[in-house]
């Protein structure tokens, strides 16, 4: 599985995601003042948009497995 | 302030979640076959409620997207772009469109559903902001009777070559009812023709099969659709009409979408009493650039190759739950007295929504993470 360079650089590309949704996420509520809604609405926006991307990211990652299913498939029964 | 008006995916996402675009995928067209999972390998950018692989979205985005881009890649010879509109009369009726476009090697499909917006504003919406050429800013009230206006741009010189057809009222194959009434010149079906190549017939038949063939459209109550493949020098179109069982297929030399859009998409989507206003000025998206200084990304401790898909996927879930975590805390922030409460709540209900969407992804990568175990044992 290591192997499989696509299925590595998938994994990476969700790995970034996570971390500026990290980033996102905790550029909120900071020295005691709260966003006001015009701060928070942005902050949602980006965090929707990111939320939207890791979620492409796994799409992608569940059709690897799948085909990875797939194949193991046919090779436990013999292409059959 | 950056301005974006003319990014597709950016504009598709603010209309999603203004809600007038319901669904959307933008995915790259990979040169060659069009392997199964194409779209999902391929994706850029989509909005959707749930997952791309439950049935909804498969049947009203995925596979009509797919058949399209089949259909364009047989059609091979369109040359800025191919597009597809289909749904019920009415101006403002829920409408599959679809678009297959960009320079060769860097091709690109779009397919989205989209509400209350009529032909000549998704034109427009495609024509600016996917092409990226500019749209007019003049409307002119069109002729309501497409078939008449066929006929002066023939007489004009506009159409190189054009049919008109009766759709039949009794239950029929139409894909074989079509190629019948092609190599009938003298069929009653036929209303007006003009040119005599071989191209036409060629292409009614293809795309009759295609339309005839593709579940969205049978499922559609009183289905209308526009097909147009827009080449370096004419544009393809085919308009089914099944409300009023016409069906044209025409050569245009000269037309623009936009032109196209107003004197034809128009009159054939609209209903009688519906009026005809002026397409509202495409809606500009503007983003602004990250304030959060973007850190090198550290090589990852789970970088190294040699560490099994397996952990590292258990460990996004995990952050990913932290980050669920994190912004749960801070949806419970109780400072809101200052602020307008009725927008507090709007947000915060969005926010609630993306907490349990990232609830959801983690939960994905556990059943992926799984699966990866097996896979293994």
């Amino acid at each position: 599985m290591s192997k499989d360079k696509d299925f590595v650089r998938d994994i990476e590309a969700l790995a970034a995601k996570i971390t500026t949704l990290e980033q996102t996420s905790i550029t909120s509520s900071h020295e005691g003042r709260f966003d006001s809604p015009a701060q928070l609405m942005m902050r949602i926006n980006a965090v929707q948009t990111l939320v939207d991307q890791i979620e492409i990211e796994i799409d992608k990652l569940e059709m690897r497995v799948s085909a990875i299913e797939h194949v193991g498939f046919r090779l436990r029964t013999n292409g059959q | 302030m950056i301005s974006l008006s003319k990014d597709i995916e950016t504009h598709l996402q603010a209309l999603y979640h203004s809600g007038q675009v319901s669904g959307y995928i933008v995915s790259k067209l990979p040169e060659g076959t069009l392997k199964t999972g194409w779209i999902e390998q391929g994706l850029l950018s989509k909005g959707m409620k749930g997952n791309l692989r439950d049935k909804n979205n498969q049947e009203s985005l995925v596979i009509p997207a797919d058949r399209f881009a089949r259909l364009a890649r047989d059609r091979g010879d369109w040359g800025d772009a191919a597009i597809v509109i289909i749904g019920s009369k009415g101006l403002t009726s829920t409408k599959f469109v679809s678009m297959a476009y960009g320079v060769k090697g860097s091709h690109s499909l779009i397919a989205f559903q989209m509400r209350n917006t009529s032909p000549i504003e998704i034109v427009r919406l495609l024509v600016q902001d996917a092409l990226g050429k500019n749209v007019s800013t003049t409307f002119d009230e069109p002729n309501l009777d497409y078939v008449e206006q066929l006929q002066m741009d023939t007489s004009k010189g506009e159409v190189s070559e054009m049919i008109v057809l009766s759709l039949p009222k009794k239950q029929v194959k139409v894909s074989e009812w079509m190629k019948e009434t092609l190599l009938s010149p003298s069929s009653d079906s036929i209303e007006v023709q003009h040119g005599s190549s071989n191209t036409i017939p060629r292409f009614a038949a293809l795309v009759t099969r295609w339309l005839t063939g593709l579940e969205l459209f049978k499922k559609t109550p009183n289905p209308i659709a526009a097909l147009i493949f827009v080449g370096k020098k004419s544009m393809e179109v085919c308009l089914w009409d099944q409300p009023q069982r016409k069906t044209v297929f025409a050569t245009f030399n000269v037309h623009t979408l936009e032109v196209l859009s107003s004197s034809y998409l128009t009159p054939l989507w609209l209903v009688p009493g519906e009026s005809v206003t002026a397409p509202k000025p495409t809606r500009q998206v503007t983003v602004e650039t990250s304030k959060t200084a973007t850190k090198p990304l550290k090589p990852s401790p789970i970088s190294s190759s040699s560490i099994d898909a397996e952990k590292r996927l258990a460990h996004l879930s995990k952050r990913l739950e932290s980050v669920e975590f994190q912004l749960q805390s801070s949806s419970r922030d109780p400072d809101s007295s200052t602020a307008d409460t009725g927008i507090l709540e709007v947000l915060q209900t969005r926010l609630s929504e993306n907490i349990e969407r990232i609830e959801a992804l983690s939960r994905r990568l556990v059943e992926l993470e799984k699966r990866i175990r097996k896979i293994r044992s």
